[in-house]
């Protein structure tokens, strides 16, 4: 219990610290608005203190670069690539991008138009509507749908352990062999 | 102090002799910056790198913050993307402490101001800026988050952490390679 409590308090004063080294940082740049909780701990705690002071200390570490001025003129250089620059900017800005733009949104706006007038009327005459699909489109799909109702068709085979698959049983037979019989006889198959 | 009015309304038409008398005026700070930011042998194509972009881009200047601020970011932006262009071209870490040499010898050869240029590059990009701008720029906490887009607490929290980095790379300068290792953080 006393370890307890003792490590908590050493919590606490290691976030204290931290928080206070922190605000030392702005205390040095002269920008912390409440400096007498700071003030407060740093009299009071050695490790702070001498860490704010090794702080203070990176002022004067950058000092060599503050004399440090450069002196080469770039200006002729600068010049030089800006009018290279200029032709290349001149020809971005002379190309009547705003035209094609407005032409590009004109076109869209056509083809929307045209989509919505086209739905609307298939909405009104669905058969209209698909009269106007060519027959080879029609035939196209008849042929996806036998290919996707294959693979249904073997699943079923596989579940059921009734009759291969052929032409489609009466009611009757349906009913003996539909799939609400499977479960009784899955497990003896399983085995 | 900021550009005269109508030197900016003629930049802004791309006026020539604007942007003359805008280098004249901005163009050791930018250099300055550019030499903090990308190092000394980049730092004068990334000072022309940025005028050429003013020439190009000072109609987009919205006028909302002052001109200085504004080319403050350009700048940045300009070096930040250089430096990170770099970092991918050679596959370096973005904090590299390895390069400064740490051997006594060799920092009895380096002259103080080669060594503090080192630590510099030696901290990541965004705590260099901070760093840059507070001690070398003088900037103020509110003018770093302006031209950063940051909030002053983000600005004061990088700065510790620059100068925490920079502790500690003074230290690890002053012994010998068994602390090399610790740095590498």
């Amino acid at each position: 219990m006393k370890h307890e409590t003792e490590r908590s308090t050493a919590a606490a004063k290691a976030a204290e610290c931290a928080s206070m080294r922190l605000q030392a940082s702005a205390w040095i740049d002269g920008e912390l608005a409440q400096q007498t909780q700071l003030e407060a701990h740093l009299a009071g705690c050695d490790a702070c203190r001498a860490h704010a002071g090794e702080l203070r200390a990176t002022k004067s570490l950058l000092a060599p670069l503050r004399a440090d001025e450069p002196t080469a003129d770039l200006w002729p250089r600068i010049r030089a690539r800006t009018q290279t620059a200029a032709p290349a900017a001149a020809a971005r800005a002379a190309f009547p991008w705003s035209r094609m733009a407005a032409a590009l949104v004109g076109c869209a706006g056509t083809a929307l138009l045209l989509e919505a007038s086209s739905r609307w009327s298939e909405a009104r005459h669905p058969a209209a509507g698909l009269a106007r699909w060519p027959a080879a489109l029609h035939a196209q799909h008849a042929v996806a749908d036998e290919l996707h109702s294959a693979p249904e068709q073997r699943l079923l085979a596989a579940i059921e352990p009734g009759p291969k698959p052929g032409p489609k049983p009466g009611p009757k037979n349906g009913a003996k062999n539909g799939p609400e019989n499977g479960p009784k006889n899955g497990p003896k198959n399983e085995g | 102090m900021d550009l005269d009015p109508s030197v900016l309304a003629r930049l802004r038409l791309g006026d020539l002799a604007a942007l003359e008398l805008c280098y004249r005026e901005f163009g050791p700070r930018v250099q300055r910056l550019c030499r903090r930011l990308v190092g000394r042998d980049q730092a004068d194509d990334a000072a022309q790198e940025v005028f050429v972009k003013l020439h190009e881009r000072a109609a987009q200047f919205s006028g909302k913050s002052r001109f200085s601020t504004w080319l403050y970011q350009v700048t940045l932006n300009h070096c930040l993307k250089r430096v990170e262009r770099e970092r991918r071209r050679d596959t370096l870490p973005l904090s590299d402490s390895t390069t400064c040499g740490w051997a006594e010898d060799d920092l009895r050869a380096v002259e103080d101001r080669d060594q503090v240029e080192c630590w510099l590059r030696a901290l990541a990009p965004d705590q260099r800026a901070v760093l840059v701008l507070r001690e070398l720029e003088g900037l103020d906490y509110k003018e770093i988050a302006d031209v950063l887009g940051l909030p002053v607490g983000t600005v004061m929290s990088r700065l510790f952490r620059a100068r925490q980095k920079l502790i500690e790379l003074e230290r690890g300068s002053k012994s010998p390679a068994p602390r090399l290792g610790a740095l590498r953080t």
